[in-house]
C-alpha cells in the first residue's frame, strides 16, 4: 500500500514537471517535494518488507502479463526491501538537496528535471519489488530510458548528446544481456516467475547466471564496461547526480544479489571470473580517481571503484554459495552489502556536494575549487565527510565495510579450490591496492578542495533543502559507523533469503562485529567512536596542561614558502599536482605521457624592448607549455578498435541502401528466397 | 651496502670533542681575535686625530681606535675585526693574535676589548634577561639559519657543527627546515638589502621567543661591507641581536660558544 | 717575469658595431667569452667583453653612449652569443645599460625595484652613493603554463643551511619541467666595494666575493695587479700559493662529496667527508691561521713569513689522503648511491662547449678549460703539469656522477701537486715577499686580467688602476659562469634529484649574486 502511495506520489511529480513547466514558479519546488516524499514513502514500505509485514501492490488487470508469461506482482520481499531501504533512504536527502528556487538554478530546467528523476525512482522502485523477470526487465529498460534523458537533459553541454547516446547505448546492452539470460534461466525453470526461475540448474543457470551478472555489472560500471558511467554521471545535471550514483546504481547490486538468490550455487569459473574482475575493476577505478582533474570525474571514477570492492565480496560469497560454505557466503554478502551502505550513501554526499559548488561556482575543475568549507561551509562539510568514508577511514561507516571486506577476502585459507584461493588473493591484494590509493585521492578533496588555501569564493547562502540532505547524509555516513551493529541487523534480515540466519553471526556480541567467522578477528566501530574522540580531548586537556596555556591561543602568520616573494600565479601545491606523483608511479596503468613544449610568441622581441624607468614587467609571456595525459587503457586498446569495426560495418552497411527501388527490391527477393529455402530445408 | 658503511663509521673511534665539559686544544688555540699587547707603541699612545689617523691605515675596517682621555688605552672593536692580521704584520709589538674562540658576547659593546665595569654589569643584564627567555627551552634546541648576504664561508662554519668533530647533536641543538619549530635564529650576512624582506618574513615566522645570534663580522657589523648601495651594515639594525659571535668567518667553535652563551650554558 | 704573459693585449675601444662583429666572430672562429662588464664613463659606459682562447685573455672594448632620453641602449648580443646571457642582464642590472633584443631582462643580480638608479660600477664614488638604488621585490617569473602547473619556490630562505638563493621550480609535480634561479637576494654590491681601494686592501675584496675560494680570487686579483705593475713572486711564495690553493680545492670537493651523500642519506659517508673537511680546514688553519687561507695571499706574493713543519704536514696530509680514497672507493661500491647520480642532471657536450662551462661541470662534459694546464700560474710553473682527468681514465658522461667523479680524480692530483711543492721548498719558511713600494711599482693608471682555478673552475678578475686605487674591478667568478647552465640540465629529473644536482654544481652563490 505504502508502495502504491509511493508511486502515485511520483506520478504527481512526474506530472507536475511535465505539464506544468515553466509556467508555474512553484512547480521544480513542489516536484522535488513529491518525489521526497514518494521516497519516504517507499523507504517505509521497505522497512515493513523486512519485518514482514508488507504486502503487493494491488496491480488488477495489469498482473495479468499475457498467455505464457504468467502474472507478476509488485511485492517487497526481505531482498527487495533492503535495498529499497537503501536506495531511497540516500533518495530523500538527495531529493531535498535539489529543491531550490528555479531562478537560482544554472544547469537544467528544473521542472523536467525533477520529472525524470521521478520515472528514476519509480523504474527503482518497480525493479527491487518485482517478482517476476519481466516486470524487472520493464523497470530496468524504464531506468535505462530515465538514465538516457537525465544525461541528455542539459542541453548547453556539449558533453550531454554523447554521454546520453552512450548511457542508453550500455543500457540497452544491459537489457539485452538480461532477456538474454534471463529467457535461458527460464528455458531451465519453465517459467518466467522468481519461483520458476530458482528451478533452474546445470550449465543452462550458470551461463544465465554469468549474464545477467554481466547485464547488472554494466549498471554498477566493472570493468571493462565502466567506460559510460563517469561521463554519464559528469553530464548529469547536478541533482540527478546524487540520485543516479548513489540511489539507482543499487538496483545494478540489487540484480547481482538477486539472481544469486535465484540462480545460485554459482558455478567456481564464475566466481573466479567475478573475483578478478572485481580486483581489476577496483584498482582501474581509483588509479583514474586518483588522478582526474574534476571533481565531477573523480567522484564517477571512485562509483568504478567501488563497484570493484563491493563486487569483490559479492565474490566471496560466490564463492561460499559454490563450496556450500553458509558463513563464507554470508561473510562475502554482509560485507558486500556494508559496502554498499557506505557507498550509497557517501556517493549521493559527494554529489550533492560537488553539484552545489557547480552551482555556485560554476566550475568542477578542482584546480579552481579551493578552500570551499570557507565559503560553503554545508558543501564543504558534505565534501569531506563524504570523501572521509570513501576512504574507508575510522569513524565513518567506510571504514567497517572495507575492513569486512578485506577480512571476507582472507578467509580464502578455508576453501580448497585452488583457483578460487588464488583469485581470492589477487582481488584481496587489489582491492586492498585500491583502498591504500583511495586515501591519496580523497585526501587530494580533502586537504586541497575543502581546506587548501586560496581562490577561497565569498561566503554564499546555501538552500536550506542542501542543508538538511547535507545533513542527513552526514549523519548517515558518520552514525552508521556508531549504529555498526544495528547496520548489520538490517543487512542479516535483508539477506535472510539467501542466507538464512547465518548472517547474524556476524555480530560478535552485542557491540562488536566479526566476519561472520568467530575467533578470526572483530571490531567495534562503536566503541572506536568513544575511544579515538576522547583520546583526542584528552591530549588536547593534557597539552594545555602541560603548556600551561589555551592552545587555541595563536599568533597566526602567513603560510611559509621558503621566504620567497612567490610568483603571479601564487605558489603551492594544484590539486593536479598533487596527483602527479600518482600519474608517475601508476604510469604503467595509465599510460602517462609528459611532454615540453616551445610555443613562439611574437611579441617576444617587443615585450624585452624595455625601457630605463619603464613599468618593470611582472612576466613575461610564457613560453613553454608543458602537458601530462592519461590514458584510459580500456577504452583505447578495447573499444577505439570496436568503434573502427563498427565505423567499418556501418560503411558497409551504409553501402547498402543506395537508393534505388530495383535494388531493394532484389534484397527483399534474396531474403524471401532464403527463408522459403529455410522453412523448405525445416519442413524435409 | 648499509652494512660496510656501518662498520666504516667505527673504524676510527670517536672523533668528537668533549667542548664545553672539557677543554679542546684546538678550541683553545685557535687564533680567532686580535688583542693589544700592553706595551703600547708610542705613536698610538696618545688619544688624538693623529694616533687614530695612524691606526686606521693599518685597519682596512676602521677597527682600530687610539685612545681615549679616560685612560684607556688602544682598542680593537672585534665586532668589525676581519682578522686579516695586518696590524699584528705591521706592528707586532702592539698587536697580536689572541687564541681562543671564545669570542661571542651578549652585547655589541663587550665585543670592543676594553675592561669596562659599566660595560659588565650590562652584560651580567643582558645575561639574566635572556637566560629567563631561553629556560623553557630546556636542551632540545632548533635552530633556522638565514644568510643575508655572507661571503658562503659562513655557511661552512655552521654546517660544519653538524660533522662529527663538533656534533653539536649531543648538546640537543638541532638545525630545522621550518622556522615554525626554531628557536634560535642565527642570521650570517652583512645584512643585504635584498635579504631584508626574507629575513622579517623568517623571523615572523617564528614562534616567540626567539634568540637571535649574529654570526660573523658581516653580521655583525658588516665587516669589510659596512657601506655601500646594499649592505644595511650588519643585522643588528634589522633585528634585536642578542648574541654576536665575531669572525670572518667565525670558526665553528666560536658559533657553538655562541648557541651555548644564547643557552646559559657557559661563561663568557 | 717568468711566466707566459696571462692574457693577452688590451685593445683600444673599438666603435660598437664593429665590436659586436668581432665578438660574434671571434665566439665562432672558438675563442669563449668570459664575461661582459660596463664601465661608467662619464654618464656613458664602457662595455668590456673579455674572450678567452687557448692561452690568453684578450678584452674586447667600446664606448656607448646614452640615447637622448638618457638610456643607454646597444643590441644585444645573447642571441648571437648565448654565454652573454646572464652578462647582459647583470650588465643592466648594474650598469643601467640595456641590451635591446635580450631575451629576458629580468633583474638577475640586483632587483632595482624598476625605477631607481643602477649603482654604475666605475661611477665616481660621492655619486653612487648620492643616488642609492632602491632594492625591490618583484614576484618571480611564470614561464611554463599548462594544465596543473604551479610553481614551488626554493629559497631564498632554504631548507637547511645553504647561502641564499631562490630557484623557482615550474612544475605539474614531482617533474621538473622547468626552473629559473633567482641570485639576487644576497646581492652585496661587490662591484662597488672594490672601488677607490688600495690594491691591498682590494685583495680583502677578492677573498670575500666567493668566500669558499677565497684563495682562487685573491690570486686571480693578485695576478691582475702583478700584471699591471710588472710584479714577479719569488718562488717559494708562488708554492705556498699553489699550497693553500690546493687545501681549498680539496676542502670544495669533499664538500661537494659530503652533501651528495648527505642527499643520498648515506649518514656514516656524510659524517666521514665532513670530518675529512674539517681536517683539511685544519690544516689550513694550521698552516695560515685562517680555515679559508685568507690573508696569505697579497701582491707580490705572501703576506707574511710562512713556517710550514713540512714533514708533519705531509705526514698528516698522506694520513688524511688515505683514508678519502678509501672513502670514495667505498661510495664507489654503493650501487644506491651510484645510482641517484648516474644520468642525473645531464649537462650535453654542445651546449656545455657553446656555454664554455668551466671547472669540473666543463670537464665531465667534456670541455677542458683548466687554467692551471692552459695558463699555468704561481706554483704550478714548478711542478709537475696538472694532468687532464680523461688522460687518467675519466669518461666525460656529462652527469651528477661525472662531475662527482672529477672532483674525486682531483682530489688525488691535489694531494700529489701539494706534495710536489712542499718537496721543491726550498727552506722550511717562505719569506714574507709583499711589494712594499706597491703604488710606485703600479705607477700611475694601467688595466690587468688574472685568473685562477678555483674549486669551481676559472676565476678572472679584470682591475682598472688610477692613481694607486682601483677603478674598477670585474671579479668573474665561476659560479657566475656556469649557474646558467642550471636551466639546461633537469631533463625528466624530479624534485628528490635536485639536492644531487645542485651539489654536483658545487657553486659558491656569493660569487654569482656579488
Amino acid at each position: 500500500m505504502m508502495l502504491l502511495l509511493a508511486f502515485l506520489a511520483w506520478a504527481l511529480a512526474g506530472s507536475i514537471g511535465i505539464v506544468v513547466g515553466r509556467r508555474w514558479r512553484w512547480a521544480a519546488p513542489v516536484a522535488w517535494v513529491a518525489n521526497a516524499v514518494g521516497c519516504g514513502l517507499a523507504l517505509a514500505a521497505g522497512v515493513q518488507a523486512l519485518t514482514d509485514r508488507g504486502g503487493p501492490v494491488p496491480l488488477g488487470v495489469l498482473s495479468n502479463l499475457g498467455p505464457g508469461l504468467g502474472s507478476g506482482h509488485l511485492e517487497l520481499d526481505r531482498l527487495g526491501g533492503l535495498f529499497d531501504v537503501i536506495a531511497m533512504a540516500v533518495a530523500v536527502p538527495a531529493c531535498l538537496a535539489g529543491l531550490r528556487s528555479t531562478r537560482a538554478v544554472r544547469t537544467a530546467p528544473p521542472p523536467r528535471l525533477a520529472a525524470v528523476v521521478s520515472g528514476t525512482l519509480a523504474s527503482v522502485a518497480v525493479i527491487v519489488a518485482a517478482d517476476h523477470l519481466f516486470v524487472l526487465l520493464f523497470g530496468w529498460e524504464a531506468l535505462t530510458v530515465c538514465f538516457f534523458l537525465l544525461t541528455g537533459l542539459d542541453r548547453g553541454n556539449p558533453q550531454a548528446p554523447s554521454s546520453a547516446l552512450s548511457a542508453a547505448s550500455f543500457g540497452k546492452l544491459s537489457g539485452a544481456a538480461l532477456l538474454l539470460g534471463g529467457l535461458l534461466a527460464a528455458s531451465s525453470g519453465g517459467g518466467f516467475g522468481y519461483a520458476d526461475l530458482r528451478g533452474a540448474h546445470g550449465t543452462v543457470a550458470g551461463v544465465a547466471f554469468a549474464l545477467l551478472l554481466f547485464g547488472f555489472g554494466i549498471k554498477v560500471g566493472v570493468v571493462p564496461v565502466q567506460i559510460w558511467l563517469p561521463p554519464t554521471y559528469s553530464t548529469a545535471p547536478g541533482p540527478a547526480r546524487a540520485i543516479m550514483a548513489g540511489a539507482a546504481v543499487n538496483v545494478g547490486f540489487y540484480g547481482m544479489w538477486r539472481s544469486l538468490e535465484l540462480l545460485g550455487p554459482a558455478p567456481a569459473w564464475l566466481a573466479v571470473i567475478v573475483l578478478v574482475v572485481a580486483g581489476i575493476t577496483a584498482v582501474l577505478g581509483i588509479a583514474h580517481a586518483a588522478v582526474h582533474p574534476d571533481a565531477r570525474g573523480l567522484v564517477a571514477w571512485s562509483s568504478v571503484e567501488n563497484a570493484g570492492v563491493i563486487g569483490a565480496g559479492y565474490g566471496v560469497a560466490l564463492i561460499g554459495s559454490q563450496v556450500g560454505d553458509e558463513r563464507l557466503l554470508a561473510a562475502g554478502l554482509v560485507a558486500a552489502t556494508a559496502q554498499v551502505i557506505a557507498h550509497a550513501m557517501a556517493k549521493s554526499l559527494l554529489f550533492v556536494a560537488v553539484g552545489e559548488l557547480e552551482e555556485q561556482r560554476g566550475s568542477t575543475d578542482l584546480d579552481t575549487l579551493r578552500d570551499v568549507v570557507r565559503g560553503q561551509p554545508w558543501a564543504g562539510v558534505g565534501l569531506v565527510v563524504g570523501a572521509l568514508t570513501l576512504a574507508g577511514l575510522p569513524l565513518t561507516a567506510g571504514f567497517a565495510s572495507e575492513w569486512l571486506t578485506l577480512e571476507s577476502l582472507m578467509q580464502q585459507f578455508r576453501i580448497d579450490h585452488l583457483g578460487m584461493q588464488l583469485a581470492s588473493a589477487v582481488a584481496g591484494a587489489l582491492i586492498a591496492l585500491s583502498i591504500g590509493i583511495a586515501g591519496v585521492t580523497f585526501v587530494r578533496l580533502i586537504a586541497l578542495t575543502a581546506f587548501g588555501a586560496g581562490g577561497a569564493a565569498p561566503r554564499v547562502r546555501e538552500p536550506i533543502g542542501l542543508r538538511i540532505g547535507v545533513l542527513l547524509l552526514a549523519v548517515g555516513c558518520l552514525g552508521a559507523a556508531l549504529a555498526a551493529p544495528w547496520e548489520v541487523d538490517l543487512i542479516s534480515a535483508g539477506i535472510r533469503p539467501l542466507t538464512g540466519g547465518t548472517a547474524d553471526q556476524a555480530l560478535a556480541s552485542r557491540w562488536v562485529v566479526q566476519p561472520v567467522y568467530a575467533e578470526f578477528s572483530s571490531l567495534s566501530p562503536p566503541w572506536l567512536w568513544l575511544v579515538i574522540p576522547g583520546f583526542t580531548v584528552a591530549l588536547i586537556v593534557v597539552v594545555a596542561g602541560l603548556s600551561r596555556r589555551w592552545p587555541w591561543r595563536v599568533r597566526r602568520v602567513p603560510a611559509w614558502s621558503s621566504a620567497s616573494p612567490g610568483v603571479d600565479r601564487g605558489v603551492g601545491y594544484t590539486s593536479f599536482g598533487y596527483a602527479n606523483p600518482m600519474r608517475t608511479v601508476l604510469a604503467n596503468l595509465l599510460l602517462t605521457r609528459q611532454q615540453l613544449q616551445e610555443v613562439s610568441v611574437a611579441e617576444r622581441e617587443a615585450a624585452s624592448r624595455m625601457a630605463e624607468g619603464g613599468t618593470p614587467r611582472t612576466s613575461e609571456r610564457s613560453r613553454l607549455i608543458y602537458q601530462v595525459d592519461v590514458v584510459e587503457v580500456v577504452e583505447r586498446y578495447l573499444y577505439q578498435p570496436l568503434y573502427a569495426a563498427l565505423r567499418a560495418a556501418a560503411y558497409l552497411a551504409t553501402r547498402l541502401q543506395s537508393g534505388r527501388l530495383d535494388a531493394y527490391m532484389t534484397y527483399l527477393l534474396l531474403v524471401l528466397l532464403a527463408v522459403i529455402a529455410v522453412v523448405a530445408a525445416l519442413a524435409s | 651496502m648499509a652494512l660496510p658503511w656501518a662498520l666504516r663509521g667505527l673504524r676510527n673511534g670517536v672523533l668528537t670533542s668533549r667542548y664545553p665539559r672539557r677543554s679542546d686544544p684546538y678550541f683553545d688555540d685557535f687564533p680567532a681575535t686580535i688583542e693589544v699587547r700592553h706595551d703600547h707603541h708610542p705613536a698610538y699612545r696618545h688619544a688624538g686625530p693623529d694616533s687614530q689617523a695612524a691606526l686606521d691605515a693599518l685597519c682596512p675596517t676602521g677597527a682600530l681606535r687610539s685612545p681615549d682621555h679616560a685612560g684607556a688605552g688602544v682598542t680593537v672593536d672585534r665586532g668589525a675585526c676581519i682578522g686579516c692580521g695586518w696590524c699584528v704584520a705591521a706592528r707586532p709589538d702592539t698587536f697580536s693574535w689572541r687564541p681562543g674562540s671564545d669570542t661571542a658576547r651578549l652585547t655589541r659593546r663587550a665585543l670592543i676589548a676594553r675592561h669596562d665595569l659599566g660595560s659588565a654589569r650590562e652584560v651580567a643584564q643582558v645575561r639574566e634577561e635572556l637566560a629567563r627567555r631561553v629556560r623553557a627551552l630546556r636542551r632540545s634546541i632548533h635552530i633556522r639559519h638565514v644568510d643575508t648576504g655572507s661571503d658562503g664561508s659562513d655557511e661552512w662554519e655552521v654546517q660544519a657543527l653538524l660533522n662529527p668533530v663538533y656534533d653539536v647533536h649531543r648538546l640537543g641543538i638541532f638545525f630545522t627546515a621550518s622556522p615554525r619549530h626554531a628557536d634560535i635564529l642565527l642570521v650570517t650576512g652583512i645584512g643585504a638589502a635584498g635579504m631584508r624582506a626574507p629575513l622579517h618574513r623568517t623571523r615572523e615566522a617564528m614562534p616567540d621567543p626567539v634568540v637571535v645570534i649574529a654570526v660573523g663580522t658581516d653580521a655583525v657589523s658588516g665587516g669589510l661591507f659596512g657601506r655601500g648601495y646594499a649592505t644595511s651594515g650588519g643585522v643588528s639594525g634589522l633585528l634585536d641581536v642578542d648574541v654576536w659571535v665575531p669572525g670572518s668567518p667565525a670558526s665553528p667553535f666560536s658559533i657553538l660558544h655562541g648557541i651555548l652563551l644564547a643557552l646559559d650554558r657557559v661563561d663568557s | 717575469m717568468t711566466m707566459p704573459l696571462p692574457a693577452g693585449p688590451i685593445g683600444s675601444p673599438l666603435p660598437v658595431a664593429q665590436w659586436e662583429e668581432m665578438i660574434v666572430r671571434r665566439v665562432e672562429a672558438g675563442s669563449r667569452l668570459a664575461g661582459l662588464y660596463g664601465t661608467d664613463e662619464n654618464g656613458g659606459c664602457q662595455l668590456t667583453a673579455l674572450l678567452v682562447d687557448e692561452h690568453q685573455i684578450e678584452a674586447l672594448r667600446t664606448i656607448v653612449e646614452p640615447d637622448r632620453d638618457g638610456v643607454i641602449r646597444y643590441r644585444s648580443l645573447s642571441n648571437r652569443v648565448t654565454a652573454a646571457f646572464w652578462y647582459e642582464r647583470a650588465l643592466h642590472d648594474l650598469s643601467g645599460v640595456v641590451p635591446e633584443g635580450h631575451p629576458r631582462l629580468d633583474p638577475l643580480l640586483l632587483d632595482r625595484a624598476g625605477t631607481s638608479p643602477a649603482p654604475r660600477p666605475g661611477a665616481p664614488l660621492g655619486l653612487a652613493e648620492k643616488a642609492m638604488p632602491a632594492v625591490g621585490e618583484r614576484p618571480g617569473p611564470v614561464d611554463v603554463s599548462g594544465y596543473g602547473m604551479f610553481t614551488l619556490p626554493l629559497g631564498p630562505v632554504r631548507s637547511g643551511v645553504f647561502e641564499s638563493i631562490e630557484f623557482l621550480i615550474e612544475t605539474p609535480g614531482e617533474g621538473i619541467p622547468h626552473l629559473n634561479v633567482r641570485p639576487h637576494y644576497k646581492h652585496r654590491g661587490i662591484a662597488k666595494q672594490f672601488e677607490g681601494r688600495t690594491a691591498r686592501d682590494g685583495v680583502l675584496i677578492a677573498e670575500r666575493v666567493e668566500g669558499i675560494s677565497s684563495v682562487a680570487h685573491a690570486l686571480a686579483f693578485c695576478h691582475a695587479v702583478e700584471m699591471i705593475g710588472g710584479i714577479d713572486v719569488p718562488r717559494d711564495a708562488r708554492l705556498v700559493r699553489l699550497v693553500v690553493a690546493e687545501l681549498e680545492r680539496m676542502a670544495n670537493h669533499l664538500d661537494v662529496t659530503m652533501r651528495l651523500t648527505d642527499a643520498a642519506g648515506l649518514v656514516v659517508a656524510t659524517s666521514r667527508f665532513g670530518w675529512h673537511k674539517e681536517r683539511v680546514l685544519r690544516l689550513m688553519s694550521g698552516l695560515c691561521g685562517s680555515r679559508f687561507g685568507r690573508g696569505v695571499v697579497t701582491v707580490g706574493g705572501l703576506t707574511r713569513e710562512f713556517s710550514v713543519d713540512v714533514l708533519a704536514f705531509r705526514a698528516e696530509l698522506t694520513d688524511l689522503d688515505r683514508l678519502i680514497v678509501a672513502d670514495i672507493r667505498a661510495l664507489e661500491a654503493s650501487a644506491s648511491f651510484l645510482d641517484r647520480l648516474r644520468t642525473t642532471g645531464p649537462l650535453p657536450v654542445n651546449v656545455a662547449r657553446r656555454h664554455g662551462a668551466l671547472g669540473p661541470i666543463g670537464r665531465a662534459s667534456d670541455v677542458e678549460n683548466d687554467v692551471r694546464r692552459h695558463r699555468r700560474y704561481d706554483g704550478y710553473l714548478d711542478v709537475a703539469p696538472v694532468p687532464d682527468p680523461r688522460d687518467l681514465g675519466f669518461v666525460p658522461a656529462g652527469d651528477a656522477l661525472a662531475r662527482s667523479r672529477v672532483r674525486w680524480i682531483e682530489l688525488s692530483t691535489s694531494v700529489a701537486l701539494i706534495h710536489q711543492a712542499l718537496e721543491q721548498l726550498t727552506t722550511d719558511a717562505a719569506a714574507a715577499s709583499q711589494v712594499d713600494d706597491l703604488a710606485d711599482r703600479l705607477g700611475g693608471d694601467g688595466f690587468g686580467i688574472g685568473s685562477a682555478e678555483s674549486a669551481q673552475g676559472e676565476v678572472i678578475h679584470a682591475v682598472e688602476m688610477v692613481d694607486g686605487a682601483i677603478r674598477r674591478c670585474f671579479a668573474r667568478s665561476a659560479s657566475l659562469h656556469n649557474l646558467v647552465l642550471f636551466h639546461d640540465v633537469f631533463a625528466g629529473d624530479i624534485f628528490t634529484d635536485l639536492p644531487f644536482i645542485e651539489a654536483s654544481f658545487g657553486m659558491g652563490y656569493a660569487g654569482v649574486a656579488m
